[in-house]
């Protein structure tokens, strides 16, 4: 009896002190949930298992919170002073270290606070309030499909993010060469800051474009950018040193679990449509070939191409092109092209490449390519159109009904960007406006 | 970072990876002393492996003169800069920071070399160091100097490429220790470039991914010695295997010039990579630019080769160099002959210690024709 009436009382007390604390506990959660989003969501889900770094959910009670504190701060300070738990991670997680967070105090009791109440099993997240409540109104409410036949799909967990992009219906088919279109004028633009890449390595150490500006029309099938950004060089060339500029946009192929927005997860594909000043060079002005870039090369022979020699016309083994060599087949002595390499490509129809991501090194080129881009460098300033074929019903490309997430990458390549060293934009919503 | 074990260095490193060591790892030795730089393995290398649209400028297999050599430009220099001055301490242990140790924020270390910088494979050829004093005449030893420096992909036992690749689209291999490039998976990031301190991973502006020695793999799946070693007329290579992880073996002519006796030594160990390449250092040459290249064993080296002759169970192993393509296993030094095998122990190879002479009479009766004897 007295044990019964015991835990009575404590029960009571706890909800009380549960319910006085439960405003400023949102609030923190709240604040938690910005920062979250901002700093760790690259790397860390919280209940669906690892990305770059461990899976979050009940971090709180699995460590001391001055020790989470410690490690936040910098990870490898504790690394380095042979903190064993510390040790045992950086060595779990293939030796990545986590970046140091410079935060205060009081936001990373709000960052414990998030997580914890994303592990809790009744998540008193349920009353947060919306991040950015001036955005609200503005975005339709969650819409279930509730055409699919896997009941899976009635969990969705959507977050708004903190920016959305709205996509308005095209009146006529989208033609990505003409950048200029009239009705592109318009459309609703929605200017977007970049932020270096820095989570994982390589790095981008300083970044060099701030922000992109971005319009959005869109089709029964597909999803039409038109992308403009500062840029105060055209990169468009191949060689050793010199790098081009490229941008990709990102889609979450499944809604159910939105991936990591840098590219994506184990578990958590990504749709990835990827253009390139190189390839952009290709399709407007052929392959640049050797004999393109440094005419007055001189090559003895190429072995195996030496019936294509004619002295009586001055056909030299430089004169040999590349898309002669991949015509009659002879690629053996090119590597790339006789792996089928998708980089090693030599007759290029398209600018832009599709692909496919579920993490850090994993970007895989797509088997069917629908994508279409085209792109203009004028006066400082890169304007791009980049077609998304999407509810293709191929499941490797993204599929959704009224909205969805997308993300963007930019390299810049007067500054030496490529692969990792990139620009990014994390998710942002984008709302097909009817 | 991991911790690894970097016996070149004699202490653990830091590295990206774990440390896993191959069945075995490829081992060359060049002997520098023996090089005339005719070119003839860059040749070889080329016309096999690198001969195609976009490898114009492209050589795994290159022979440089020192100091002034370098190909691609300042390869060498340029790295140590990048790392600045560094210090050997006692008993061998490298002080100083590796290329994946130091500071610079990236996780590899390195430099980007430009086209350009692969324009003059062998820019500087034959030029020695310093000028001839006015006056000066040959009184027996050379005041100026060079040497000519063959050089390969190391295959190192910790790449600084693979290190670098972002993809994992490099690996090493894990029966052979060969580091290769895939190139379906590699898409031209071109990070190898920037992080090998050999800058032995070349971009190819045609396929747009990156290339490098593959160290003649299905060569050495035959139990054959690459093109470069085969086709030295020098014979100052030789190729076979090496694994560190066991006791050396006073059989294995790699045990026994590169840990036993330690006569042939690593190409800038201080880089940190474990480098499989090992050189006789030239004997001529100051010993501060030697130290430099080749680490601190250098003056101990250069007294076991010049008396090498009164030593011939070292002897022995030289004399396999460019005698037979198979890939040598274990020898013997017997009473007059050097003796190689193969893995399973069968001799493949027989080399006299002296050369016999053959006197021929100057007047070939069966020919017809006067004939010259050249020594």
């Amino acid at each position: 009896m007295k044990k019964q009436f015991m835990k009575r009382i404590l029960l009571i007390s706890f909800c009380i002190s549960t319910m006085c604390l439960q405003n400023s506990f949102a609030q923190q959660i709240a604040a938690g949930e910005k920062i979250y989003k901002a700093n760790c969501s690259a790397c860390h889900s919280i209940g669906k298992g690892k990305i770059v770094g461990p899976d979050l959910i009940n971090v709180t009670t699995r460590r001391p919170t001055q020790w989470l504190n410690k490690f936040i701060r910098s990870s490898q300070a504790l690394v380095k002073s042979g903190d064993p738990v510390a040790v045992k991670l950086f060595n779990e997680h293939n030796k990545i270290p986590m970046p140091d967070q410079t935060l205060t105090d009081v936001q990373l009791k709000d960052i414990l606070a998030y997580i914890k109440s994303k592990s809790a099993p009744i998540a008193p997240a349920k009353t947060t309030p919306k991040p950015t409540e001036a955005n609200t109104s503005t975005k339709p409410s969650v819409k279930t499909n509730t055409n699919s036949p896997t009941a899976a799909k009635e969990k969705i967990d959507w977050v708004d993010a903190e920016f959305a992009l709205k996509s308005y219906p095209a009146k006529q088919k989208i033609n990505a060469k003409e950048l200029n279109a009239d009705f592109w004028s318009t459309i609703e633009a929605l200017k977007l800051p970049v932020s270096p890449q820095q989570a994982t390595y390589p790095t981008l150490k300083n970044p060099s474009v701030e922000q992109l500006t971005i319009k959005s029309v869109y089709l029964p099938k597909e999803v039409a950018f038109r992308i403009e950004w500062n840029d105060s060089s055209k990169n468009n060339e191949v060689d050793v040193v010199k790098f081009c500029d490229q941008f990709a946009v990102q889609f979450p192929i499944s809604l159910n679990d939105i991936p990591s927005y840098m590219m994506g997860n184990k578990g958590g594909m990504v749709h990835i449509v990827h253009w390139k000043a190189i390839w952009q060079e290709d399709c407007e002005k052929g392959f640049q070939d050797v004999q393109v870039k440094y005419p007055n090369m001189w090559v003895d022979v190429y072995p195996g191409l030496e019936s294509y020699l004619d002295r009586s016309k001055r056909i030299y083994a430089q004169d040999i092109g590349a898309e002669l060599i991949v015509e009659t087949h002879a690629t053996g002595n090119m590597p790339g092209t006789y792996s089928n390499n998708p980089m090693s490509v030599i007759k290029r129809k398209e600018p832009v490449e599709e692909a496919v991501a579920e993490g850090f090194g994993t970007l895989a080129t797509q088997e069917t390519q629908q994508a279409k881009a085209w792109a203009e460098w004028k006066e400082g300033k890169w304007t791009l159109c980049i077609v998304v074929p999407v509810n293709t019903g191929n499941h490797y490309k993204a599929s959704f009904t009224d909205r969805t997430k997308v993300a963007f990458a930019l390299w810049d390549g007067g500054f030496q960007n490529i692969g990792g060293r990139k620009h990014f934009v994390p998710w942002i919503d984008l709302l097909l406006q009817k | 970072m991991a911790k690894v074990k970097n016996w070149q260095l004699n202490r653990e490193m830091e590295y990206p990876y774990e440390e896993k060591k191959p069945k075995k790892q490829i081992t060359y030795v060049f002997d520098t002393n023996k090089c005339i730089a005719c070119q003839t393995c860059t040749v070889a290398c080329k016309t096999t492996w690198a001969a195609g649209k976009g490898e114009e400028t492209i050589f795994f297999n290159n022979v440089e003169t020192k100091p002034y050599g370098g190909y691609p430009q300042k390869w060498d220099v340029n790295t140590l800069k990048e790392l600045n001055e560094q210090e050997w301490g006692k008993g061998g242990v490298y002080k100083g920071k590796t290329i994946f140790e130091s500071e610079s924020g990236e996780r590899v270390t390195g430099w980007r070399p430009e086209e350009r910088s692969y324009a003059f494979p062998n820019i500087g050829e034959d030029e020695v160091l310093g000028n001839m004093e006015k006056g000066a005449f040959f009184n027996g030893i050379h005041d100026i100097w060079m040497f000519y420096l063959a050089r390969i992909c190391n295959h190192c036992s910790y790449p600084g490429c693979l290190a670098a690749c972002p993809r994992k689209a490099i690996y090493k291999r894990e029966e052979d220790g060969i580091v290769l490039i895939d190139q379906s998976r590699c898409r031209g990031y071109k990070e190898c470039v920037k992080a090998c301190p050999y800058k032995k991973t070349f971009f190819n502006m045609v396929t747009r991914v990156s290339e490098k020695c593959i160290g003649c793999y299905p060569l050495i799946e035959q139990g054959e010695q690459p093109r470069c070693v085969t086709s030295c007329i020098g014979k100052i290579r030789l190729q076979g295997f090496m694994e560190d992880a066991k006791e050396p073996r006073r059989d294995s002519p790699f045990d026994m010039i590169v840990r036993i006796k330690k006569i042939a030594l690593p190409l800038y160990p201080q880089f940190g990579t474990q480098p499989n390449v090992y050189y006789v250092p030239p004997v001529h040459v100051p010993k501060d630019f030697l130290i430099q290249m080749f680490g601190p064993n250098v003056e101990d080296a250069i007294t076991l080769y010049r008396n090498m002759k009164d030593d011939k169970e070292l002897l022995a192993a030289f004399m396999l160099f460019g005698n037979t393509p198979r890939i040598i296993h274990s020898y013997k030094a017997e009473e007059n002959h050097a003796v190689g095998y193969n893995e399973i122990g069968d001799e493949i190879v027989r080399v006299p210690y002296v050369e016999p002479v053959h006197n021929r009479p100057h007047w070939d009766a069966q020919f017809q024709t006067f004939r010259h004897n050249t020594p």
